[in-house]
Parts: C-alpha cells; sequence; structure tokens
C-alpha cells in the first residue's frame, strides 16, 4: 500500500492542477452552491495514499494554491486545509484499511468542517451566513469521492500496482 | 531519500507542533492580507500566472457561444438580420433627438456658468473568468494595464451597470459587480432626483436601497440611474429598476429592493468606460 517512488509528487502535483481547474471552471449560479471541493478531495487522497510523501505541510501549500488562484483573502483555505490534514493524520491509520463506502463516513465530516472553518474566516470580513453554501459542497464531495479516488488510483500506477490495491480495498 | 522524507513528514509528536505553526502562518497571512497592502505586488504576479487557467476553464463557454453563432441556418441569420436593421434605424432616430437635446443641455449648462461637461468613451471588453466562491461576486475581463484600465473604473454591459474595477493586471482585471455584497453606489431616481445608496444583496438579481426615509417619494417602477456623487461612477447610468417598497415595523426606514438593469450574470461582452472631464469652449458651443 505504500509508495515508495518519488515520481508520485509528478502525479500528485498534476492531480492538484486540474482539481485547481474544476474549482473555478464557470458554472451557474445554482451549480456554483453544489460545486464539489475539488482541491480538498484531491489534497485529502494523497495524504491517505502516499503518507510518508504528503503530509501536513502538503496540505497546506494545497490549500494556499486554492488561495492564490481565488484571488480572495490569502491563508483561509490554507489554514483549514492544514486543520484538516492533522486530523486525517490522528485517523490515518482507520483510514487506510476502509473500503470505498466507509471512506465517506469520514470524507463527510472532514469536508462539513473544512467549510465550516472557510466560511467562518469570511464571515469576519462580511456578514454573508448561507448555511446552504457550507452544506451543499459537502454532500456533492461526497457524492463525487468514489468516482475521483477510482480516477486518482490511475494516476501514477503500474498494472500491479493497481491489481494489488483492487485486492486490499 | 525516501527515508529522510519519512522522517520529516511522519506521524508524531511533532505532527501536533507543524500544524500549529501552519496554522500561526496562515493567520499570519490572512492579517497581513485583510489589514495592510504588503501582498498585494505578489497577487498580482500570481493573478498574472492563472490567467491561463481561467482561460481554459472558459473554454467550454466560449464553445457554445462558437457553436450558437456558426452554426445557424440562413433564414434565422436573415431574420436577426432584418431585426437588426429596424432597431438601428430605430435608434438612429432617437440619436438625431439626442444631439438636439445634448446641444440644448451644452447651451443651459453654459447660461448657468457650469462649463464642465463629461464626455465618455468606451472599450469594449470581454468576460474570461467568473469568481468560483458563490459568495463573492467578481469578474475577470480580458483588458488590463495595456489598454489603460484603471482601479475604479465603471464597467457598463448593453442594459446598465456592471460594476467597477478593483485590481489591474498586465493584460486582465479584475471587477467588483454591483450586486456584490461589499458594493454600494449612489444613485438617484430618474422621476424625480431623490437620492439613495444601492447596495449589493448577494443575489445577481437583487439590489437594495440603504436608508431610504418613510416620507422619500419612491414608488414600485422608478427607474435609477447613477448619481455620480462620489466621484467613482460618471451620472445617469442605469442602475436598477424599483421592484418593492415596503414599510417594515420596527425599522426607521423604507426596504426598497431593486432588479439591477444589467444582465449581471448573462452578459458576456462589456463596456469599459473612460470618462474624462472636457472644458467646453464658446466655440464649441458655437458649433454645436
Amino acid at each position: 500500500m505504500e509508495e515508495t517512488d518519488p515520481s508520485i509528487y509528478f502525479w500528485s502535483a498534476l492531480s492538484l492542477v486540474l482539481a485547481l481547474m474544476l474549482q473555478i471552471l464557470p458554472l451557474s449560479v445554482a451549480m456554483a452552491h453544489w460545486r464539489p471541493q475539488f482541491v480538498f478531495l484531491v489534497a485529502i487522497y494523497w495524504l491517505f495514499r502516499a503518507p510518508s510523501f504528503h503530509g501536513i505541510a502538503f496540505a497546506w501549500m494545497c490549500g494556499l494554491m486554492l488561495d492564490l488562484v481565488m484571488g480572495e483573502l490569502i491563508g483561509r483555505h490554507a489554514m483549514s486545509f492544514a486543520l484538516c490534514a492533522y486530523l486525517l493524520r490522528l485517523l490515518q491509520q482507520r483510514f487506510q484499511y476502509m473500503t470505498i463506502f466507509h471512506q465517506l463516513f469520514l470524507v463527510f465530516p472532514l469536508v462539513l468542517l473544512h467549510q465550516l472553518l472557510v466560511h467562518s474566516t469570511t464571515l469576519m470580513l462580511r456578514p454573508t451566513w448561507q448555511g446552504e453554501l457550507v452544506v451543499a459542497p459537502a454532500v456533492s464531495s461526497l457524492l463525487i469521492w468514489p468516482l475521483l479516488a477510482w480516477v486518482l488510483a490511475k494516476f501514477g500506477t503500474s498494472e500491479a500496482y493497481e491489481d494489488e490495491e483492487i485486492s486490499s480495498s | 531519500m525516501g527515508v529522510t522524507i519519512k522522517n520529516l513528514f511522519s506521524k508524531g509528536a511533532s505532527s501536533g507542533r507543524r500544524v500549529l505553526f501552519l496554522v500561526a502562518a496562515s493567520l499570519l497571512l490572512l492579517a497581513i492580507d485583510s489589514f495592510t497592502p504588503w501582498l498585494q505586488p505578489a497577487r498580482k504576479w500570481v493573478a498574472e500566472a492563472t490567467v491561463p487557467l481561467y482561460w481554459i476553464t472558459n473554454i467550454p463557454a466560449r464553445l457554445s457561444e462558437f457553436g450558437d453563432e456558426s452554426v445557424v441556418s440562413r433564414q434565422q441569420l436573415e431574420e436577426e438580420n432584418e431585426q437588426l436593421r429596424t432597431e438601428l434605424l430605430i435608434l438612429k432616430g432617437r440619436m438625431q433627438r439626442t444631439t438636439e437635446v445634448v446641444a440644448e443641455n451644452v447651451r443651459l449648462r453654459n447660461l448657468l456658468n457650469a462649463t464642465e461637461m463629461l464626455k465618455d468613451q468606451v472599450l469594449v471588453a470581454e468576460l474570461i473568468g467568473v469568481s468560483p466562491d458563490p459568495t463573492r461576486h467578481t469578474i475577470l475581463i480580458n483588458r488590463g494595464e495595456e489598454n489603460g484600465v484603471y482601479v475604479g473604473q465603471a464597467l457598463l454591459d448593453a442594459d446598465g451597470l456592471m460594476g467597477q474595477v478593483v485590481e489591474v493586471h498586465r493584460s486582465s482585471s479584475k471587477v467588483l459587480l454591483v450586486t456584490d455584497t461589499a458594493h454600494a453606489l449612489p444613485v438617484q431616481t430618474l422621476r424625480n432626483g431623490a437620492r439613495s445608496i444601492a447596495e449589493g444583496s448577494g443575489d445577481y438579481n437583487q439590489l437594495s436601497l440603504r436608508y431610504v426615509p418613510p416620507t422619500m417619494d419612491i414608488v414600485v417602477g422608478d427607474r435609477l440611474v447613477s448619481s455620480g456623487l462620489g466621484g467613482r461612477f460618471p451620472v445617469g447610468y442605469p442602475v436598477g429598476v424599483v421592484t418593492e417598497v415596503q414599510t417594515v415595523a420596527g425599522e426607521p426606514y423604507l426596504s426598497v429592493k431593486l432588479k439591477p438593469s444589467a444582465r449581471i450574470d448573462r452578459s458576456r461582452h462589456l463596456l469599459l468606460l473612460f470618462s474624462e472631464v472636457e472644458t467646453l469652449g464658446d466655440g464649441e458651443i458655437g458649433r454645436d
């Protein structure tokens, strides 16, 4: 299960760029409310898959990139990413041996926590609290996680590794 | 290599310290960014670097627009052409009257010794990106420093005021829309010139008026234009139409809702306004 090849950095960087693009893809107003937190999901995926290469610092950098690309306040996503990554680290041992279905029970609260943290930092600046903006992305992230995990499993893995992963999950 | 990195990122006692450090760093960044302009140069540089990302993600929208424009039947084109001709004729007819009205206005201003007259020039711009955060109403347009865009410049669409430029990059700029909750602009009603302030509501189809006393003469259907007070926006551009006037029990002010004139969430082709103050001499008035 453990990754050993440093080339995994290339794949995580590539998936991060793709996630950033999905995150800023123009959507209609109604759809934008339901946009899954792609960057967050990709970050926790790599934390889970290659923990020896991707730590809390990696998550923090993902958050910082998201902040920079979104052009909003710098640091609000970074903080939330780091905190969530730390929580994930505490639960890592359990998370590793879960099936995709079980992972959902961890992904949902994590995304929800992330949304809450990000929105509370926004709240300090502008008093616009919209509850559905916290819950809707968490729900859509939950729904997209199995697909995302399946696609990302193909990133930087040889056939042999993939077979192994399938048999272990 | 693998081993050192493993040690570096392994969970343990240092993990807690690291997260504390990173959270502190984020809070510091947040504080610096919200209270000082120190991060502005970095922000500008990053915005330049992320423009290609926005450009790529906007390809689907461009494609659908391209499809709409180039895959049309001959009959449809002819119909559209006919419609545009009629529209042009009507507008030209109106223009004739406008010329006369402008001349008269200049003459009257001259009588009042107010020799300043605003002359507006426009630059066509195109939307290249929308804020990914649904609580934030900002857009990216394809004009920047190269085209002489400046912070505070007004942006219009065909129907009314859209917003103002808040950040200028080399070849793109960021525009804060009038519907953003952080935006407010001075307005007046076209009917009687009553002044007020229109605030964004966070909803693309709604603005609200602030501090409207219950005695103010404002009714549903009143059209509001920019009043030019505050010096940001030029006078007389349509802002919205009043859709609701309500007295709220226990509140000292009326609750007034507007529908923005501009098609805030639909327009892709926009106009940047360059207003310059022009002093009119006698010769010019004579010429008119």
